[in-house]
């Protein structure tokens, strides 16, 4: 059989294949680039840019869990501003779609950094990470509440230039009203999930594993949240849903496109196996191939009850 | 080795010989996602007739347990060498080489490396730290190199009872101090403290080689990284060392 169909459009993006990069496990490309032919991904989604250059929390920062790991970094990053002129040129003619995330602790600060983006056209998309804490308002996270969400997305949306993806956070007593919030705003797409909260205590030192109390679980560990999360969402919204969640290898791929995501990120999976996502593309090229699947796209949402 | 200390053999031909201080990022096991992560081991030793390199590692949690009971002829998943390991010295230095146990690795590939490049053994002095006799084992192969040696132990079962630091301490307050001489050190970040203190006080340049909780090895995951001296600013142990100047790292 030919080679499968792997393009996926999202919010009007068409990306060569569903497999992309979470943001904070890729930095901005430029260490993968040694490892991995970059034009082969579907997408990159470069690590949160905030308006001023974070330093990121006091080490130890990290703590590996049961098939998982915590991260407590503090959305470490250059800047909007070093970003546009130092990242960018890198990022530009790698032959894949650059989809940047975009972190804030107010509106204001998701607008600045947003409007920083407008006109550059090596960016296609924005990825918007409403999962950080709202410190303008009571600190709880953008995405907790559907009137939070809507806020933030509409916005936003109405200065972006870029489709727009909100990146949700799974921390959440109901994601669905957020999703749907997030639609009615004017989101081209959703990304979910974002990490879920953790925390880790040495019992020989008592002493908490992170300096920062507590992190963001990620990895293999959350990959079934992740999964009840994507099929939950995609059974509320239209719009396009990109999954994310310990996403390992190509079977967690067509997992996720069976809960009803259109594309993926591999996150965690990065640190371990560089090289885990073109991995992935070719494990998925060929299971199409012995199913005789010829557009990838013709396995969002089929999984089937039982 | 006995005392919990392990030396790995793996079958891998290298381009060059390694840099003393690389690391390499090894999966304890290859099946499944636990645990989930590499972890970085110093290059010990190669051997280039045979394309072997070693590593010595002593368990300290699951992941090394793990490891250590991998059988013989096992193929493992690994990345590296990574890092930018130790600047050799010129030859008219004089050398205060100081391991702290499982820290002494590659500090021994430094001293092989700056004799196979003729350094001459009279200007290499190795000081050797352990906790208790039996941790000596991780010094044997130090043992055989042709060159000045001491040890302690922290309870005094064998040579120096105290602090390898005591030791260096000794050598800068004999007449070793100063800009003629270069410390390199790894070891506990107790000892690289106190080393720290010890290249200030003495006026001599001093680099260490840092551990650190090392998720990715890439320079990716922002997480082993370590505060930079008198800067607002981390630095990626993985990717800007693990060998810092010892002035240029706050511990």
């Amino acid at each position: 059989m030919s080679s499968p169909n792997l393009k996926v459009n999202i919010g009007g993006v068409e990306f060569a294949n569903p497999v992309m990069t979470a943001s904070g496990t890729f930095g901005y490309g430029e260490e993968f680039n040694e490892y991995i032919d970059l034009s082969r991904l579907g997408g990159i989604v470069t690590k949160s840019i905030t308006r001023h250059e974070r330093k990121g929390h006091r080490p130890p920062r990290t703590a590996e869990t049961a098939s998982g790991m915590l991260n407590a970094i503090g959305l470490a990053n250059v800047g909007v501003d070093a970003y546009v002129r130092d990242k960018l040129q890198f990022l530009r003619g790698l032959g894949t779609k650059i989809v940047v995330n975009v972190a804030g602790f107010d509106i204001d600060e998701f607008i600045y950094v947003v409007d920083k983006l407008n006109g550059h056209e090596e960016i296609d998309m924005v990825e918007l990470n409403i999962s950080c804490p709202n410190v303008k308002g009571d600190g709880m996270e953008f995405s907790s509440k559907p009137e939070i969400a809507y806020e933030v997305v509409s916005k936003v949306r109405k200065i972006c230039d870029f489709p727009l993806m909100p990146k949700l956070s799974p921390n959440v007593a109901d994601i669905k009203p957020i999703a749907k919030a997030c639609e009615e705003a004017g989101a081209d797409a959703l990304a979910l999930i974002n990490t879920l909260y953790g925390m880790a205590i040495d019992p020989y030192t008592w002493k908490i594993k992170l300096t920062n109390v507590t992190g963001g679980l990620s990895g293999p560990a959350i990959k079934p949240v992740a999964i009840q999360a994507v099929w939950k969402v995609y059974n509320t919204v239209k719009i396009p849903i990109v999954g994310i969640g310990g996403i390992m290898d190509y079977r967690d791929v067509v997992e996720f496109m069976l809960a009803g995501a259109k594309a993926v990120q591999f996150g965690t999976a990065n640190f371990i196996q560089p090289d885990c996502t073109i991995t992935a593309i070719d494990g998925l090229t060929e299971y199409l191939q012995q199913r005789n699947i010829a557009d990838v796209n013709d396995l969002i949402g089929k999984a089937v009850k039982i | 080795m006995g005392a919990g200390a392990y030396l790995l053999s793996i079958k891998l031909k290298l381009k060059t010989f390694p840099h003393p201080g690389e690391f390499l990022h090894i999966k304890p096991t290859s099946e499944g996602n636990d645990p989930l992560l590499r972890r970085a081991f110093s290059i010990f030793d190669y051997d280039e007739q045979n394309g072997t390199v070693d590593v010595l590692y002593k368990v300290f949690g699951r992941g090394s347990a793990i490891l250590s009971r991998v059988a013989a002829g096992h193929v493992l998943d690994l990345l590296g060498p990574l890092g930018n390991g130790f600047p050799i010295p010129e030859k008219s230095k004089q050398l205060l080489l100081v391991g702290g146990g499982v820290g002494i690795p590659p500090i021994y590939l430094l001293a092989k490396t700056c004799l196979r490049n003729g350094h001459d053994p009279k200007l290499i002095k190795f000081l050797m730290g352990f906790g208790k006799a039996e941790d000596c084992v991780m010094g044997e192969r130090v043992a055989q190199l042709p060159i000045e040696q001491a040890l302690s132990t922290d309870d005094g079962s064998r040579g120096h009872k105290g602090f390898v630091s005591d030791l260096l301490k000794a050598k800068l307050a004999g007449g070793l101090a100063g800009d003629k001489t270069v410390i390199y050190a790894c070891g506990p970040e107790g000892m690289l403290k106190s080393i720290q203190g010890l290249a200030k006080e003495y006026a001599t340049p001093c680099y260490l080689s840092l551990e650190s909780i090392m998720p990715c090895g890439l320079g990716t995951c922002l997480g082993c990284v370590v505060k930079q001296e008198g800067e607002d600013k981390y630095l990626r142990v993985c990717r800007e060392g693990p060998v810092f100047e010892a002035n240029e790292v706050e511990l």
